[in-house]
C-alpha cells in the first residue's frame, strides 16, 4: 500500500469541505444544497479515517465513519421528505422563493 | 340664631323679630323664584309677586298693631369678628330694630308696593320680560325693607346700595330704549356720588365711636357735654375703651354732612337731583314705587334714623339745601309739559320740603309728610299711568304718533276717564295742601316748623333765617300753580288728540281695567286728612306726629344741638298762632296758584293748538331746562373728565403701551434665538440618536432576511472567525 501522507488527505478533506460549503451557499436548488451537505459529511468522514492513522490497532475512525454515514442517510431521508413537503406547499424547491407568504 | 342684645330678649320679642325677618325675606324669595322659573309659571308668575308682597303687607300690619306706640324691639346677633380671639380688633352685629317709625314705614312700603304690583298686572301686560319685571319689583321691595329693618349703619348701607342697584334695573327695564339705559346709568352714578359721602360719614362715626349700631350711637349722644369746641361723650363702661371720648365739633359736623350726602343722592336733593326727572324713562308703576314711596323716601328715613348725630351746623345746611331743592323743583315743574316730568319735579320739590323739615328740626312733621306724600304721589303717578295707557291706545287706534306724555296733546279726560279724575282730584288737592286733605296737615306742619325755627334763630338777631319759611311759602304758590295746570291741561276742555271718547276707553261701559282703578282709588281715599288725624285741620292731633314725636323718644334730649330742636318742637306744638297763620297763608297761596294756573290754561286754550311752545323768556327757559344743571354737569364735570380720560388714554397708548411693546419685541427676539438653539442643537442631538438607532436597526435587519443560505454564510464566517481567534489569541 502506497503510503499517502496525512497532509494530502487533510487537504483533500478541506477541498471537499470547501466545495460542499460552496454548493450549500451558492446553489438555489434544495436538493443540490443537500448534496453539498453530503460533501461536507464526506470531508469530515475523510478526516476521521485519516486521523485513525494515529491509533492503528483500533478501527475507531472507520467505525465512527460508518455510523456517520448511517445517520447521514437517515438525515438525508428526513431532509428529502421536508423538501417534498416544501415542494407541495410552495410549488418550488428554489430556496430564494421559499418564504412564508405573509413575509411578502 | 344666637341673639346677643342690649335689652333682654323675650320669646315675644324674638317672635316679632322673626316675623319682621320673614316679612323682609318674602319679596326676595319672589325675586329668586321669578327670575329663575318665572317664564315657566302660569301667568308668568305675577301672582307669586303679588302673593308674597301681600303676605308681607299683612305681616307688616300685624307688626304695626303689636309695636306702634307700645314698645321698641331691638334684636341683634354677632355677625362677624375681626382679629383672633385673644386680640379682638372689632366685632360687628347685624339685627333688626323696630320702633314706631320702622313699622309705619313697613306698612307704607309694603302697601304701595302691593298696589303697584296689582296695577302692573294690566299695565305691563304683554311685555316680553313680564316675569323679570315682577322679580325686579320683589328685589327692590326687599332692599327697601332691609333699609327700614336694619339696626346698624353698615347693614343699612348694604341695603342702600341694593336699592340703588335694583332701581337701576327698574329704571332701565326697557333697555331697548336708549333714554332708559342712559337714565338708569345716570340715576346709578348720581347716587354713587352721594353714597361716597354717606360712606365717609359712616366711617367718621365708626372712627369716633367704634360701632355701627344706631341704638348704641344714640345712647352715646345722650351723654354728651360740650367743652369749648369739643364734644365729650361718656361711653358705657362695657366697651374696651376709655370711658370718655373727646370729639372735635368740626369732625362730627363733617360726619353729619357725609351722612346727609347719602340723602342728597338718594332723595334727589340739590345739587344731585337731576337723575330723578330722567328716571321717568322707566315704566310708570315703577316711577310710582321708586319716586313716591320708597327709594327717595329712603334718604329722609336715613335722616330720621341719624337725626341725633347732626350738629346745628349740619341742620342749617340741611335746611338750606332742602329749601333750594323745594323752590328749584317747583319752578322747573311749572315749565314742563311732560305729564310724568311734572310729577317728577314735584317729587323733588316735596322731598325738599321733607329735608327742610328735618333741617329746621320739625322731625315728626317731615316724617308725616313722607307718609302722606307716599300715598298721594303714588296715586298721581298711577293716574298718570292710566292716562298714558289710554293715550297710547288712542294713538294706536287713530294711527297718530305724537308725544303720548305731552299734556298739550291731552284734555277732556274728565269725560273720558271720570273715575280716574275723581281719584286724581284728592291726590292733587293733597299735594297742593288744601284743607281736609293729607298734604295740608303735613305741609303745614313743616312750614310751621320752619317758621318757628326762623323765629328761634332770628331771635338772635339774624333775619336771614326767615328766608327758609318764606321760600317754603312761595313754593306752596308754585305747587298750586303747576298741579292745577297739570290737572286743567289733562282733564278739562276737549281732547286735543281725538274727539271720540271710545278710542281711549277699554269699552263703552268700562273706562279701564279694575286692576288699574282699584289701587288708584284706594290711594285717593288715603289722601284724605281724616286717615292721618282726628282733627283734619290741625296737625298736632295727627297720630303719626304723636307717635313719631322726638319728645317721646328715649334719646330725645340730646345736647348736641344745645336744645334748639326741643325749643322748635315746643313752639310747634304750643304756639297755635303759628299753626293758624301758616294754615291760612298756605291755603291762600295755594288758591292763588290754582287761579294763576286757570289763567294760564285759558290763554293756552285761546291760542289754540300749538305743539311747540318755545319758552318766551330767559327765566322760563331756565325752568324748562331745569336750570341747565345737566348742561353744567356736562360741561364742567363730565367733559373735563372725558378729556382727562382721553389724555390718560393717550399717555397709556404712547408711553406705557409703547415701552411694553418694545419689551415684548425684545422678548420675541430672545425667544426666536432660543427656539433656533432648541431646534438645531437639542433637537438635532435627539434626532441624531434616533437616526443612529434606526441605522443599527436597519443593519441588524439585513441579517434577518429569511434566506436560509445567508444564515449559513454567517454561521460559516462565524466559525471561521472563531477558529482564527482560537488560533491567533
Amino acid at each position: 500500500m502506497i503510503d499517502i501522507p496525512l497532509t494530502h488527505i487533510l487537504i483533500l478533506g478541506a477541498i471537499l469541505f470547501s466545495l460542499g460549503i460552496l454548493a450549500v451557499i451558492t446553489k438555489r436548488h434544495a436538493i443540490v444544497v443537500l448534496m453539498g451537505i453530503e460533501l461536507i459529511f464526506n470531508a469530515a468522514n475523510l478526516n476521521l479515517v485519516a486521523f485513525n492513522r494515529y491509533q492503528p490497532d483500533t478501527m475507531g475512525g472507520q467505525v465512527f465513519t460508518l455510523f456517520v454515514m448511517v445517520i447521514a442517510a437517515a438525515e438525508t431521508a428526513v431532509a428529502l421528505a421536508l423538501v417534498l413537503k416544501v415542494y407541495q406547499y410552495f410549488n418550488t424547491v428554489n430556496l430564494d422563493q421559499v418564504r412564508q407568504p405573509s413575509q411578502d | 340664631m344666637n341673639i346677643l342684645s342690649a335689652i333682654s330678649v323675650t320669646t315675644d320679642t324674638n317672635n316679632l323679630a322673626m316675623i319682621a325677618l320673614g316679612l323682609g325675606a318674602l319679596p326676595l324669595v319672589a325675586f329668586m323664584l321669578l327670575s329663575l322659573l318665572g317664564k315657566r309659571m302660569p301667568r308668568q308668575g305675577d301672582w307669586l309677586g303679588i302673593l308674597t308682597i301681600g303676605l308681607s303687607f299683612i305681616l307688616a300690619l300685624y307688626l304695626f298693631m303689636q309695636i306702634w306706640g307700645k314698645k321698641v324691639i331691638h334684636v341683634s346677633f354677632l355677625w362677624f369678628k375681626l382679629g383672633s380671639p385673644e386680640n379682638m380688633l372689632a366685632s360687628f352685629t347685624a339685627g333688626i330694630y323696630l320702633d314706631n317709625l320702622a313699622v309705619l314705614m313697613l306698612v307704607v312700603v309694603t302697601f304701595i308696593s302691593l298696589l303697584v304690583q296689582i296695577f302692573s298686572v294690566v299695565y305691563m301686560h304683554g311685555d316680553k320680560r313680564y316675569s323679570y319685571y315682577f322679580g325686579y319689583l320683589g328685589l327692590f321691595t326687599f332692599s327697601m325693607l332691609g333699609i327700614i329693618l336694619a339696626d346698624n349703619l353698615l347693614l343699612l348701607f348694604i341695603f342702600w346700595e341694593l336699592v340703588g342697584f335694583s332701581s337701576y334695573l327698574l329704571i332701565s327695564f326697557w333697555y331697548e330704549r336708549d333714554t332708559a339705559t342712559q337714565a338708569g346709568n345716570k340715576a346709578f352714578l348720581f347716587n354713587r356720588v352721594g353714597d361716597i359721602g354717606f360712606l365717609l360719614g359712616i366711617f367718621t362715626l365708626y372712627a369716633l365711636f367704634q360701632t355701627f349700631d344706631l341704638q348704641t350711637l344714640n345712647s352715646f349722644l345722650k351723654e354728651i357735654n360740650q367743652v369749648g369746641d369739643n364734644f365729650v361723650f361718656r361711653l358705657p363702661t362695657k366697651l374696651p375703651l376709655s370711658s370718655v371720648v373727646e370729639v372735635p365739633r368740626w369732625l362730627l359736623t363733617l360726619g353729619g354732612i357725609g351722612l346727609f350726602c347719602g340723602c342728597i343722592g338718594k332723595s334727589a336733593q340739590f345739587p344731585l337731583q337731576v337723575w330723578l326727572p330722567d328716571a321717568m324713562a322707566g315704566p310708570t308703576p315703577v316711577s310710582a314705587l321708586i319716586h313716591a314711596a320708597t327709594m327717595v323716601a329712603a334718604g329722609v328715613y336715613l335722616l330720621a334714623r341719624c337725626f341725633s348725630f347732626f350738629t346745628p351746623e349740619v341742620l342749617i345746611f340741611m335746611a338750606i339745601v332742602g329749601t333750594l331743592t323745594t323752590v328749584l323743583g317747583a319752578i322747573a315743574a311749572c315749565a314742563q309739559y311732560d305729564i310724568k316730568k311734572i310729577l317728577a319735579f314735584s317729587t323733588i320739590s316735596q322731598l325738599g320740603y321733607m329735608v327742610m323739615g328735618m333741617g329746621v328740626g320739625a322731625y315728626d312733621a317731615s316724617l308725616l309728610h313722607l307718609v302722606t306724600h307716599a300715598f298721594f304721589k303714588a296715586s298721581l303717578f298711577l293716574n298718570a299711568g292710566i292716562i298714558i295707557h289710554a293715550m297710547h291706545q288712542a294713538q294706536t287706534l287713530a294711527g297718530v304718533h305724537t308725544d303720548e306724555q305731552d299734556i298739550q296733546n291731552m284734555g277732556g279726560f274728565y269725560k273720558i276717564l271720570p273715575l280716574t279724575f275723581y281719584a286724581y282730584l284728592p291726590a292733587t288737592a293733597a299735594l297742593i295742601g288744601l284743607p281736609l286733605f293729607s298734604g295740608f296737615l303735613s305741609k303745614d306742619a313743616i312750614l310751621s316748623g320752619a317758621w318757628a325755627w326762623a323765629n328761634f334763630q332770628g331771635s338772635k338777631g339774624n333775619y336771614f333765617f326767615y328766608l327758609v319759611p318764606v321760600v317754603g311759602f312761595a313754593s306752596v304758590l308754585l305747587t298750586g300753580f303747576y298741579m292745577a295746570r297739570h290737572c286743567f291741561y289733562i282733564f278739562f276742555g276737549q281732547s286735543r288728540l281725538r274727539t271720540e271718547i271710545s278710542v281711549f276707553r277699554d269699552s263703552p261701559q268700562k273706562e279701564a281695567s279694575g286692576l288699574l282703578l282699584i289701587p288708584v282709588l284706594l290711594l285717593a281715599v288715603l289722601s284724605l286728612a281724616f286717615f292721618f288725624s282726628q282733627n283734619p285741620f290741625h296737625y298736632t292731633n295727627s297720630w303719626v306726629i304723636q307717635g313719631l314725636s322726638r319728645l317721646q323718644l328715649p334719646f330725645a334730649t340730646t345736647s348736641i344741638t344745645a336744645g334748639s330742636i326741643e325749643k322748635v318742637s315746643l313752639l310747634l306744638y304750643q304756639s297755635s298762632y303759628i299753626g293758624i297763620g301758616t294754615a291760612v297763608g298756605s291755603v291762600l297761596l295755594g288758591c292763588l296758584g290754582i287761579f294763576l294756573a286757570w289763567m294760564s290754561y285759558k290763554s293756552f286754550i285761546q291760542k289754540g293748538l300749538i305743539q311747540e311752545v318755545l319758552p318766551a323768556n330767559t327765566f322760563s327757559k331756565l325752568a324748562l331746562n331745569h336750570f341747565y344743571l345737566d348742561v353744567i354737569y356736562g360741561r364742567f364735570l363730565i367733559s373735563p373728565f372725558l378729556l382727562l380720560s382721553k389724555k390718560v388714554a393717550g399717555f397709556d397708548l404712547s408711553f406705557i403701551d409703547y415701552s411694553l411693546n418694545i419689551f415684548g419685541k425684545f422678548i420675541v427676539i430672545l425667544a426666536k434665538l432660543i427656539a433656533w438653539f432648541d431646534r438645531k442643537v437639542i433637537d438635532g442631538f435627539v434626532n441624531f440618536m434616533a437616526w443612529l438607532a434606526g441605522l443599527i436597526g436597519k443593519l441588524g435587519r439585513l441579517t434577518q432576511n429569511g434566506k436560509i443560505q445567508s444564515y449559513y454564510v454567517f454561521s460559516v464566517f462565524g466559525l471561521i472567525f472563531l477558529v482564527l481567534y482560537i488560533i491567533f489569541f
